[in-house]
């Protein structure tokens, strides 16, 4: 029955362990295979980052959903921006989403076509305003082009992920910071810094975060439209 | 398969099977303190909760809350915070203890200062007196999953706030403020005030409270993306006023050109601020956390520029709302770990900030 076990002879007591040693190191493999890992980037305690790892690679792993989610629950922005200055309470139950418990910020996820105004990179934190039409040549919104991106819009925003799947706040943030350099690379890195030019048409889809004062959006997706409607 | 002749080959089984055994315990929890405490917890006396592991619980046996059940747990709801000293910890206590008399229980108000020995006399103390909830704001991330534990196997069910512990499953609810989020909202208006650029120093809170780590986190998740902004000290004042006074004090002298400072939180803004005053430095840019009348009033005098507000009241009424909720339907209605966004105090809106609540 045990098959691999050269030795036939059961005098031999030096070979018998020796043949067995494989069989063990399975078993071995088997239940060292039934450990769970209980959360995502599970790290040990007092907030060192040793789960970073895991968080990025969660992140890695889910970018495609997140850029298939964002663009299946996109609405068209000039009706979020509309409803938002007429009833913004109206604007949060039609539009808003997050995943953050009561008391925290709304997160509208739109896609939308517009002209870049205006490129800054004095701060880190580069911004693209966009005036979207009708053009009055006034910007009504901006899209955050890093390389330093403020705020956990895109985070925030999904439906598959929440708070109560990681270990605690630590590993939580890095995800939404990991989503951020997932932008910076495949969003912004991958048209080039000489792509944000005044004057350019662009469709964008992607997430911004109610703040009372502007529309910040940090995108999943850019285009530059051909000059059409 | 087992004979006698193959002594090599047993004694591979016996390590084999303590091998397994072993590694048997991998999926569990990896918690190592010691539950010695918990077996001297009668259950015998404590009728009410047999069975209320936390998820189906029968609801008190009384459906009036306000009466006492006979033999059952008490009506009584026992609160745990850090010591009053810091206001923030004292409108925890007070938000804690209105909500539950609103609710028709009696309260107890208690203080662990920080010392996880403590902590768990004052969990033994709720256990003898029958506690119908445990709210707490507790002293250690790691050494409070005991005490919690302790508790749910006494048949108390615990409501923590504030500060998280690194363990699910055990306490009820977790309503933490969302510190690493208010941490970069202050840091990212530190950052726009010194101009992306300078010589700034840090702060740290206390080492065993999770909550330092967390802040810190989220600052140089901010900062540290400027290359331009240079930390040229970083240390702890842990929490203190008076400390942060003395160890600025030293930091001015060994470190002539400090364009800020970003402190941990409100209280030892306070000090480093007044230390720089001290100093004759008036225009070196300050910021803090947490929301306190202090710092506002500072901010408003144009000294302190920012802080983030924890909603210390809210979330300690949120949680008296979810314990009586969940003593009465055996559910909170929410999820066990829930963050609520802290939000950045500056002079536009410091005015309507009062006792950790900022007004609309």
């Amino acid at each position: 029955m045990l098959k691999g076990l050269s030795c036939m002879k059961a005098s031999d007591r030096s070979c018998r362990p020796r043949a067995i040693l494989p069989a063990l190191f399975a078993i071995l493999a088997v239940l060292l295979s039934s450990c769970t890992v209980v959360k995502i980037g599970e790290q040990p305690a007092g907030g060192s980052s040793a789960g970073e790892a895991d968080v990025a690679s969660y992140a890695r792993d889910t970018w495609e959903r997140v850029v298939s989610y964002v663009n299946e629950h996109a609405h068209d922005l000039p009706d979020v921006m509309e409803t938002l200055l007429a009833d913004s309470e109206k604007a949060v139950e039609t539009y808003g989403v997050r995943n953050a418990s009561a008391g925290s910020a709304w997160n509208f996820i739109i896609k939308g076509q517009g002209k870049i105004t205006a490129v800054h990179t004095e701060s880190r934190a580069g911004t693209a305003e966009i005036d979207v039409p009708p053009y009055d040549g006034e910007p009504d919104a901006a899209l955050q082009i890093g390389p330093v991106f403020k705020g956990t819009s895109i985070r925030d925003s999904l439906d598959f992920v929440n708070f109560d799947q990681f270990k605690n706040q630590i590993d939580f943030a890095k995800l939404a910071a990991a989503y951020n350099t997932l932008v910076l690379e495949n969003v912004i890195d991958a048209k080039g810094t000489e792509w944000f030019q005044s004057g350019k048409e662009i469709r964008f889809v992607g997430v911004f975060t109610e703040n009372g004062r502007d529309i910040l959006i940090t995108p999943v997706e850019l285009d530059e439209t051909g000059g059409g409607a | 398969m087992l004979n006698q002749k193959g002594w090599p080959w047993l004694r591979c089984l016996v390590l084999m099977i303590g091998m397994a055994l072993l590694f048997a315990g991998c999926g569990s929890a990896n918690n190592k303190t010691d539950e010695s405490s918990s077996s001297g917890t009668s259950q015998s006396g404590n009728s009410s909760r047999s069975g209320s592991s936390g998820e189906s619980g029968n609801a008190s046996p009384s459906s009036d809350s306000a009466s006492q059940g006979s033999g059952n747990s008490s009506n009584l709801i026992v609160i745990i915070t850090p010591s009053h000293d810091n206001p923030f910890f004292k409108t925890e206590a007070d938000g804690a203890a209105e909500k539950a008399q609103e609710l028709g229980y009696e309260t107890l108000v208690l203080t662990h200062d920080d010392d996880p020995n403590k902590q768990d006399q004052l969990i033994d103390t709720a256990i003898s007196r029958k506690a119908a909830a445990i709210i707490l704001d507790n002293a250690g991330a790691d050494a409070t999953i005991a005490a919690v534990k302790k508790a749910k196997d006494a048949g108390i069910p615990s409501f923590l706030i504030d500060r998280e512990i690194n363990e699910t499953g055990i306490a009820v609810s977790q309503i933490v403020s969302n510190n690493y989020q208010g941490a970069k909202l202050v840091a990212e208006e530190f950052v726009r005030l010194m101009g992306e650029s300078g010589n700034y120093v840090e702060l740290l809170g206390k080492e065993s409270d999770t909550n330092a780590h967390i802040r810190s986190q989220g600052f140089h998740e901010v900062i540290d993306q400027y290359p331009d902004m240079v930390m040229v000290s970083q240390q702890t004042a842990n929490w203190s006023q008076t400390e942060a006074y003395s160890k600025m004090e030293s930091i001015i002298q060994a470190n002539k050109d400090i364009k800020g400072v970003i402190a941990g939180n409100d209280t030892m803004a306070m000090g480093a601020m007044a230390a720089l005053k001290a100093a004759g430095l008036n225009d070196v840019i300050v910021v803090g956390f947490d929301g306190s009348n202090d710092v506002r009033d500072s901010i408003l005098a144009g000294d302190i520029k920012a802080t983030a507000l924890q909603p210390a009241y809210k979330i300690a009424q949120m949680a008296v709302e979810q314990a009586d909720q969940y003593l009465k339907t055996g559910s909170t209605g929410a999820e066990e770990k829930q963050l609520v966004d802290c939000v950045l105090i500056t002079m536009d809106n410091a005015s309507r900030l009062d006792n950790f609540n900022l007004k609309d």
